[in-house]
Formats: structure tokens, sequence, C-alpha cells
């Protein structure tokens, strides 16, 4: 096909034609989508932050936007700094919508824009969103972020927007979604099949992107999962846990062999 | 428009009122079960230093330390306010609101043993900001020593007029006793005087009583218990303590009618109503504080101060709380919600009674936890301890000292003139009944 | 204690309902100017419709800053209706007669004020205007009561609306008095229906008097409860310095603080300008200004509990917050001069009796108050947001944008223009009251001293 307008209509009559599927088929079984994200592996290189961009349809953050602190990126790298010169060393963290089972932006929406799923999704439901940012407030991961603008992808970049994610409007919240639209997506295709959805079948953006697989993905509460087993680790932690969130995103702490022999030097 | 009692009107009329002090006698039953009662708290008491139980077994008698700092200490702020705002109905309730210094003194006694317990400040959560002073024992003893000290002079500057004046002819006093009386002469000058130094004495009380609560619910509560922390707590504590400062005063006022014709005759309709409108108010005022305390642990979730607040609250101490809430608050708002109730004193005392019941279950839920907690340097608690209940020694302590502040009241009511007669007599010449138009209204001097 | 309204009822209703028989020139120049300043901040909202809210100052992690500030602020004034009108009428204060009305219009005007706010700061205002109220308009979707900005409006509506009922209420002999003054039929006709026939008779008077007392019992928890709601937007949230539970009292006397300043600096300017010198007297600013002392005071008493208490667990980002608002950061000086104007300037000024009589005294301190109040909501609200989380890459920083200044002066605009629209068409003293006083006015010999008294509701 020439046009990619047609391309798009006619994956879209497909994914239509997909979503002809019963609710009861797509229901939960205990499930609770989680992440692994393993701070050993990170190499900080963004390929995450890029192809959640290019997932999600995030508005073009330009230098003046980032100068504001404005710029939208629903996963950041986090960079911090060890040691000094000539043994500084960078440890990077990948930050995300953390998912709490117990956050502290959802009972705080006027107009229930924000909500746990059953599956342990915090979901972000655009078009009820008014602005009123007090999730924003509440989240003391700062993940969530506002449209300050309405969005423009002068051409040809408006022919990238992917077609399975709504293009937000000014005014309303934004955040990492685990890319609900792939879940959906592979839920569909699953019980369309007549099947039970696979370990690592669904794959967000960041996870797929991810050349170290430093993030891992998947149903926490299967214990077969890959996601579950390398959660079980000695190294595990979740940020900020004193808050008591109960964020759905687990950490795998760095390894550093060289570590105790450094403060020996410097000290 | 609510009657004061015809003889607080016609007080200015009489030549030379002399207030008297009551005639308790010794030998009445319910005295001597007081004495009694007395006697084994102060058993208890001894019993306690004796012993080597460390701060476990301090924690119900800080309890009735607290209690003893709440409505007691808490009382001669009423007379404050009924003097700041001029209120003409609190006039028979100043020098029984004054009175209370008396009981509270025994706060002190049990005070310096339960600072001697506390463990070493470094480490856990304090407001002295790691001050190097002997930081908590001599700043809360002092403090409290301050308080106490500003109540005394409070209570004799209001007594010196009533003093003076049953004391006959000045000048044939030993001069050590004239001293005591601040050589009060009734010259226009001493009158100003002791007008302006009871109300900058009754000013100062109620910051050193506004102090003395902030430090002491802190030191021996917020600081040993971990992950209760709340900036409000102590005006939570403040409140509660003027609303039973105010049931206290009901209480007396009550009995003080009852048993004593000529004392109670000052005592009527207008202090049962405005009483009674403050009791409400009080108790309104609880749940808020309570409240807002409440919903902004059980909203932010945060585990270390669900975990404080599970202790106190919702399952450890369980049962003391909900006694505390239906006496604090559900009985009263009940009752007092009825202007029949709000009017008459005998209706009025056993809610006030309710009230001070229900002040001893909230400090007990409140501060034997913290006393009583395993590790005061531990951020949060790991897992809820279990509740402790008072043994023998405890309840002894608690029945024994509320017994010996009753019995302290009760000598100060004996040997000191219940009503402040100078103030009595002030307040009846500013007022008289005048017929305006086709009724008869009160008038109400205010001079400036 | 007052100095007697000496002139005779006549001149009373005459020199009372003046403005609102006659229109002086300044009255279109200043109404003008206002609604000039007014318009200019419905251009920025309508700017903020058109491109969203690039050009206001916020960024993440600040997403609330000077529009919320002013809200906090606006609420705040609005308590001064409640405390002088409700709260002296029940504790029967005799001085609180020329005062009443004016505190009670400033309120409906601030609390209109200040319900503006958090519409015109949200992202998409067309919907949030109807989708907070208590009704599922969309597919069955009922707001959330979760939330404390759903308590918000029911509050604040219930405030207002039972504040519009107190002044009617109040202000029906008045408007009786107007109607038996006002020349012209349409005039006569309008103040005719306000008036609901009111004609003096013992039942009616009755009635009112009793509906006032009612009213101003019933409002008393509403008073407390408004502000209380609105710190809870801020208190239940982790963010530190807003996670703390003095937060509901301290707001409410800061609010108490803020207003019953902002009620006395605006008595001044109204003696000043409607010639009401015989009715508003250093009397009455002086009994107001000790009623602010202990206000003062205890408000004072509640930010220390805030400041201990906030630093007593040395966690870290509290600590961090604490002395970015007052020791390092840039909001230090903010801090100093909020620290100076509201409190340290002025109470120990008020102690003095000279001060307190003293219209121009009081109107300098009372105008301080108002600043400082409203950089402390400031200082409450903002700096605590810029480290809210102890990831350092969520830092962010707060620069006020002119959009937001002038938002915020057309909300004063918007108060004063509300006011002195009000004064033009309904008597801003109450007359009656005012009369009422004069009766209640007594006097006592006592030995050879003349005792100023008053009958006893």
């Amino acid at each position: 096909m020439n046009n990619p307008n047609e391309a798009a209509a006619a994956l879209a009559t497909v994914a239509g034609q997909r979503t002809l599927v019963g609710e009861e088929e797509l229901k939960a079984d205990g499930r609770r989508w989680g992440m692994v994200i393993d701070a050993d592996l990170c190499t900080g290189c963004q390929a995450c932050v890029v192809a959640c961009y290019a997932e999600n349809n995030i508005a073009i953050s330009e230098e003046n936007r980032v100068a504001e602190g404005r710029a939208k990126t629903w996963i950041r790298i986090e960079r911090y700094w060890e040691g000094e010169f000539p043994n500084a060393k960078a440890r990077f963290v990948p930050v995300l919508c953390q998912h709490c089972d117990n956050a502290g932006c959802e009972p705080v929406c006027p107009v229930w824009a924000t909500y746990h799923d059953d599956e342990g999704l915090n979901v972000q439901v655009y078009n009820r969103c008014v602005g009123t940012r007090f999730c924003a407030n509440g989240c003391i991961y700062s993940v969530r972020h506002f449209n300050f603008w309405e969005p423009e992808w002068p051409e040809p970049l408006d022919y990238q927007l992917n077609p399975d994610v709504t293009v937000r409007t000014k005014g309303i919240i934004e955040k990492c979604t685990f890319c609900v639209q792939r879940i959906t997506r592979a839920k569909t295709d699953a019980a369309h099949d007549g099947r039970e959805l696979e370990d690592g079948e669904v794959q967000p953006a960041c996870v797929q992107a991810c050349q170290t697989s430093a993030l891992v993905f998947g149903d926490l509460h299967d214990p077969e999962s890959q996601v579950a087993q390398a959660a079980d680790s000695d190294r595990a932690f979740r940020l900020l846990e004193d808050s008591g969130f109960e964020p759905g995103v687990v950490y795998l702490a760095k390894i550093d062999p060289f570590a105790q022999e450094e403060s020996a030097a410097h000290e | 428009m609510s009657s004061p009692e015809r003889a607080a009107l016609e007080l200015s009329l009489r030549p030379a009122y002399r207030p008297k002090p009551l005639r308790i006698s010794m030998t009445n039953a319910v005295v001597a079960l007081l004495v009694v009662l007395g006697v084994g708290g102060i058993a208890a008491y001894v019993s306690r230093i004796a012993g080597d139980g460390g701060r476990e077994s301090w924690a119900y008698p800080t309890a009735v330390l607290m209690v003893l700092i709440s409505f007691v200490a808490a009382a001669p702020l009423i007379a404050y306010a009924s003097r700041a705002t001029r209120g003409y109905w609190g006039l028979p309730s100043r020098r029984i609101a004054d009175l209370f210094v008396i009981p509270s003194l025994l706060s002190m006694v049990i005070l310096i043993p339960v600072m001697m317990t506390l463990p070493p400040l470094k480490g856990r959560a304090n407001l002295w900001f790691d001050f190097a002073w002997g930081a908590p024992f001599f700043t809360d003893v002092l403090a409290l020593g301050i308080m106490l000290v500003a109540g005394l002079a409070l209570l004799w500057v209001s007594l010196v007029p009533d003093l003076a004046a049953n004391a006959g002819d000045m000048n044939k006093l030993p001069r050590w006793r004239r001293m005591l009386l601040l050589n009060w002469k009734g010259s226009v000058r001493n009158w100003k005087t002791v007008r302006v130094t009871v109300k900058v004495l009754g000013a100062f009380y109620l910051m050193a009583y506004v102090f003395v609560a902030m430090v002491l619910t802190t030191d021996l509560g917020q600081s040993l218990m971990p992950g209760w922390r709340s900036g409000v707590f102590p005006a939570y504590h403040l409140i509660s303590g003027i609303q039973g400062g105010v049931a206290a005063i009901i209480i007396v006022s009550w009995l003080i009618r009852r048993f004593s014709p000529e004392a109670g005759q000052f005592i009527g309709n207008e202090q049962a109503l405005n009483l009674g409108k403050l009791l409400l108010g009080l108790t309104l005022l609880w749940f808020y504080f309570f409240y807002s305390d409440f919903i902004v642990v059980w909203y932010g979730r945060k585990p270390s101060e669900v975990a404080a607040v599970q202790v106190q609250t919702a399952s450890v101490y369980l049962v003391p709380f909900l006694i505390a809430v239906f006496c604090q608050l559900l009985i009263p708002i009940a009752l007092l919600i009825f202007n029949g109730v709000r009017r008459n004193l005998n209706l009025l005392a056993p809610v006030a009674l309710i009230v001070i019941v229900g002040q001893i279950f909230d400090r007990i839920r409140l501060f034997v936890p913290a006393m009583t907690s395993e590790d005061p340097f531990a951020h949060s608690y790991e897992e809820l301890p279990n509740a402790v209940g008072p043994d023998l020694i405890d309840i002894l302590f608690i029945v024994g000292f509320l017994a010996l502040a009753a019995l302290a009241y009760l000598w100060a009511a004996r040997r000191f003139p219940i009503h402040s007669g100078w103030e009595l007599r002030e307040g009846a010449m500013l007022r008289e009944e005048r017929k305006f138009m086709k009724t008869e209204v009160l008038v109400l001097g205010k001079p400036d | 204690m007052q100095d007697p309204v000496t002139v005779d009822d006549r001149t009373v209703d005459r020199e009372l309902l003046d403005f609102v028989m006659r229109t002086p020139r300044w009255f279109f120049g200043s109404t003008f100017a206002l609604a000039v300043g007014l318009l200019a901040g419905v251009l920025v909202f309508l700017t903020m419709l058109n491109w969203g809210l690039q050009f206001l100052g916020y960024s993440s992690p600040v997403y609330w800053g000077f529009l919320i500030v002013n809200f906090v602020f606006w609420i705040g004034i609005s308590h001064a209706g409640v405390m002088i009108s409700a709260i002296l009428r029940i504790v029967q204060a005799e001085w609180r007669r020329p005062v009443t009305r004016a505190a009670e219009i400033v309120t409906v005007f601030s609390l209109m004020t200040a319900l503006m706010f958090p519409l015109i700061h949200s992202g998409r205002p067309w919907r949030t205007l109807y989708w907070a109220f208590p009704y599922d308009w969309i597919r069955g979707m009922w707001p959330n009561p979760r939330s404390p900005l759903v308590w918000d409006p029911s509050a604040i509506m219930t405030y207002l609306t039972s504040t519009i009922l107190f002044v009617y209420i109040a202000m029906l002999p008045d408007l009786a008095i107007a109607r038996d003054r006002a020349t012209g039929p349409v005039r006569k006709t309008i103040y005719g229906i306000l008036s609901l026939g009111f004609r003096g008779t013992s039942r009616q008077w009755r009635i009112q008097a009793v509906a006032g007392i009612l009213l101003s019992a019933l409002i008393l928890p509403i008073f407390v409860s408004v502000h209380s709601i609105v710190s809870w937007d801020f208190a239940v949230t982790l963010v530190p310095g807003w996670h703390s539970t003095t937060f509901a009292p301290y707001f409410v006397i800061g609010a108490v603080h803020s207003g019953v300043s902002a009620v006395v600096m605006a008595m001044i300017i109204i003696r000043k300008i409607f010639h009401l010198q015989n009715y508003i007297t250093a009397d009455h600013i002086d009994s107001l200004t000790r009623l602010l002392i202990a206000v003062a005071a205890t408000w004072f008493f509640f930010l220390m509990l805030d400041f201990f208490f906030g630093l007593y667990g040395t966690e870290p980002t509290e600590v961090d917050t604490w002395s970015r608002r007052i020791l390092e950061g840039e909001w230090r000086y903010l801090a100093v001069i909020f620290a100076l104007c509201s409190f340290i300037i002025p109470v120990p000024m008020w102690l003095f009796r000279g001060v307190r009589r003293s219209f121009f005294w009081m109107f300098v301190t009372t105008v301080l108050v108002n600043i400082g109040m409203w950089i402390e909501r400031f200082m409450l609200i903002v700096p605590a947001l810029e480290r809210k989380s102890p990831l350092t890459f969520a830092y962010g920083d707060y620069t006020p944008s002119i959009s937001e200044f002038i938002l915020v002066l057309a909300s004063f605009c918007m108060v004063t223009l509300g006011v002195l629209v009000f004064s033009k068409f309904l008597p801003l003293m109450p007359v009656a009251d005012i009369k009422e006083g004069k009766i209640m006015k007594q006097e006592m010999k006592i030995g050879r001293a003349d005792v100023p008294a008053t009958i006893r509701e």
C-alpha cells in the first residue's frame, strides 16, 4: 500500500474486528501487572524514553519546554553520581508510574479520572480528567504530567501517531499506563484465539526497546512468570517504600564489586 | 433573659460583704472515704518509687499526671476567660476555678519520678533539637513549676481582698500576716492594681499552661511512641483539658449549691446556662481537633502513622477509646443539645461527671501505650503491641490520686472563701434591674 | 463603652442611606477603574482557555501556585463575616453593630471570588464547572466523594448560601427603611419586593431576631468546617510540609486573623469615603483590635506548633521544606517579610492603646497583616511542592508569571467592585441595628461615676 492513511485504515478495521470479543473473556484472572527494573543492567541509554514517546503519542517537548520544567516524559532516567573524580560513577534509575496498590493519586481526583483497576493498573481516563492536578500533587514520584499546551505534530510527524492511543488535548493529566493498549490488544487476541495470555506476550514499549533487557514486565501474581521470579531477589527494593503506597515496580539494586575498595581508598 | 440569682443582684446593697469558706465536716462519711482512698494512693505511689519497674510501671501514673494537667490545671483558665471578656455569668465560678491550682500541685509530685524513667533524647524524635541543658527533665519540671507558681500567685492575689475583708482591722495583725495580705489597704490604687494583676497573671498562666501542655504531651507521649507525629495533639490536649475544666467547675458548682445554702445562693440559672453552652461548644471542639488529627493520618495512609493510630484508637486500646468517645463526645452532645439540660445544674452535673470519666480513659489510651512502648527509638511499629492493663497498684494509684486531688480541693475550700467576694460585689454594682418601656430589663455596666 | 450615636433617628436614616440615594462623582470613576482591572483578569482567563495554562508559572512538580494561594486567601478573608456578625452577636458584644453588614458583604463577595479560582486554574474549566457537582451528568459518573476537591464546593456553597441568607435576614429592616425613603417608582417597587413586606410589627421583629440568632448558631460549624476542608486539600497528601495535622485549626485561625484585619481595613476606608465618622468610632476599632490580638496570638501558637512538629521527626524532606521556607532557598526573604508583616510589626503595636485608637495606624497595620497573610499562604503551598519528592530529578522551580499577577489583582478588583456596587443599592451600614444600639445604650450611676451600660439582650 502506498498511502499510509489507507494502511492505517486497514489496520483499524482489523483492530475493530478484533475488539468484537465479549467482556467475560477479557476479565482479569487475579492478575497483577508489574515490572522489574534491574538497575545493574540499565545503561542509561534512554531507548525506553524514546520508545515510550513513539508508542504513546507524547507531545514533542522542545528546548523551551524543557527549560520551563514542563518536558513530558512518561518514563525518565534518573542519573545519580556517586563518588568523585576520577572515581565518579553514574547510577541510572528509570522512574515511571509505579502503579501503586495504595496510590496517593487515586482518592484525590474529584471526578474519578484515575482509579485502580482489578489488574493492578493505575488507570488514567483522559476524557474524564478536568485538570485540577490534585493527583499530580499526591504522587510522590512526580510521574504525572500535565498538558500545558495543545500538542502539535508538524507534518510529516503526524503520520507516526499510534492509532491505538488517544491523542490528548491540553488541560489534562497523563502518565505511564504500562502501555494499556498493548495489554488490551494482547488480551483481545488471546480471547479471540481462545487461549490464555502467555508470559512475556505483553511488552510495553519501554520493555520492548530496552537493549539490555533491564526491564521485565508481566504478572507479579503468577509465580512462574519472569517478572515474579526476577522480583524474588535479594537485591529487590521499591522506591520510597516508607510512604506505604505499595508500588507495583520492583527495582533490583546495582551490584558494585569495587564499592568496598573505593571507600577504603577515600577514607 | 436568664435570671442571675437574686442574691447576686442584691449583694451590692449589703454593707461589707465578707465571703466565708465552706464548712466541711471532716467527719463526713464521704470525706472519710476520700481520705482512705488518698492513703491508698500514697501507698501506691510509694510502692512505685520503691519498686524497680522502670518506665512501664509508671505508665498509668503518667496517665493520672496528664489527667491532672488536663482538667484540674485547666480550670483556672475558665476564670481567666471570664475576667478577660468581662463575662458576668462567670463571677461565682472565678474562685471555684482559681482554687483548682491547689490539687494541680500533685502533678509535680508525679512528674519528677516519671521524668527520671525516660530514656535519653538522642536517637528519637523530640522537640528539643538535642538541647544539651538537661532536656527533657529540667525543662519539663521547670515549665510545670513556673505554671504552678503562676497559678498560686494568681490565687494569692485574687484572695487578698477577701482575706483582708475577713481579717478585720489590718493594723491589729502581726507584720508577717500583713505582708501575706500584701499590705492591703483597700485604696483606689490597691483595687486598680489587683484588677490588672489578676488579668496579667491569668494571661501568664494561660501561656505557661499552653507551653506545659505542648512540652509534657510530647515528652511523655509523642516522643516515646514510634510513628506518632501529630502537630495538633498539644492543641487537642489543651481543648479537651479545658472541656474537662468546665466540667469540673460544673460539678463543684453543683456540690456547692446542693450542700451549702449560703454559698450556693449565688449560683443559679445564669451560671448553668453559660457553663452548659461552654461545655457543648468545647465538646464540639473536642471532636473537631480529634478529627483534624485523625483524617490526616487516615487519608495519608503512611504506615508508621497508621500503626500509631491503630495502637491508640483503632485496635489495641480500642476499649478505652470507645469509652472516651462515648463519654467525652456522644453522650454530652446527645444531652447538651437540649436547652432543658443546659439550664439545670442538677442535669448538667452528671453530664460533667461523664465527661471527666471519659477524659480519664482518653488519657489512658493516649499515654499508656507511649510509656509502655518497647522501643522508643524505632521509626515505626513493626507489629502492634498488646494492650497493657492496669494492675492493682495502678488502679489504686488512679483512684487514690483523684481522691487526693479532691481532698486538696476540699482543704482549700475549707481554708479560703469559695466565692470571690470582691468580684461578686463589683459585678453586683455593675448590674441593675430597670424598668424599660413595659418590661423590666437587666442593665449591665461596661466600664472601660 | 462606645461613644453613643448622638443623632436622632431621621438623621441616622438620612446619613446611612445617603450613598444609596445619591451617587457622588467618584463612584463612576472608581467603578470604571475596577472594572478595567476585572476585565484584564477575564482576558487572561480567555487566553488560558485558548492556549492552555502554558503562560502561567507552573511546571512539574509545582502544579499549584498563585491561583490556589489566592483561593485560600479569599476563603480566609471570608471568615471575618461569621466571626464578626455571628460570634459577636452570640456573645452580645455591642461594638459589633456598625461592622456586621460590611463584614458579611465582604464575605459574600470574597467567597464568590474564591470559588472562581479552582475553576479557572483547572485544565478544562468548562467541564470542572458541572462535573464536580453532585449529579451523574455523563454516563452515570458521580464525582468522587473521597476527594477534598469535592468537599470544597459543598462547604463553600453552603457557607455562601447561609451567609447570603444571614445578610438578607439582617437586612430586611434596612430594606424596609430604603423602601420607605425611596423616591421613584422603580426603586420603591424593587425595595418593596425585597423587603418582603416588613413593617416593624412586634411579631415580625421577633421572627427576624430569632431567625438571626438561629442562623448565627447554625453558621458556626460551617465557619469552622469550610477552611478546615480547604486545608485538607493540602493535608491529606504526603507532600512534606503539607502533611501536618495542625492544618485545619491553623488555617481557620489564620483566616480569622486575615479576615478581621481585612474588615478593619475596609471599615476605615468606608468611614472615610462615606463620611461615617459618627457611626464608626475609635472605640469600635479598639475593640476589634483587642479581638485581633487574641486571634493573632492563637494563630502564632498554631504556627509554632506547625513549625516545631514539622521539624520534630527530622524527616529529611520535611526539614528541607522548612529550611527552604526560612533559612536558605529563594524564599527566605519572603519569609522575613511574612513574619514582619503578619505578626512582628502589627501585634506589638496593637498592644498600645494609642495605636488601637488611631485610624491611620490601624489602617497601616491591617494592610501589613493582609500582605503578610497572603505571603503566608504562598509560603505554605509552593516551597513544599518544589522539593516534594526525595527523587532529585523531580525537583522543580516556580516563577510566577504576569498572567498570575493580573489574575490576583483582578480578584481584588472583583471583591472591591462587588462591595462598591452593593453599597450603591443597599445600605452598607445596618441602619436598624445601629438604631437598636442607640436604644440599648444606657448609663448607670455608681457612686460618683457615670458608667456606660447596655441592656442585656
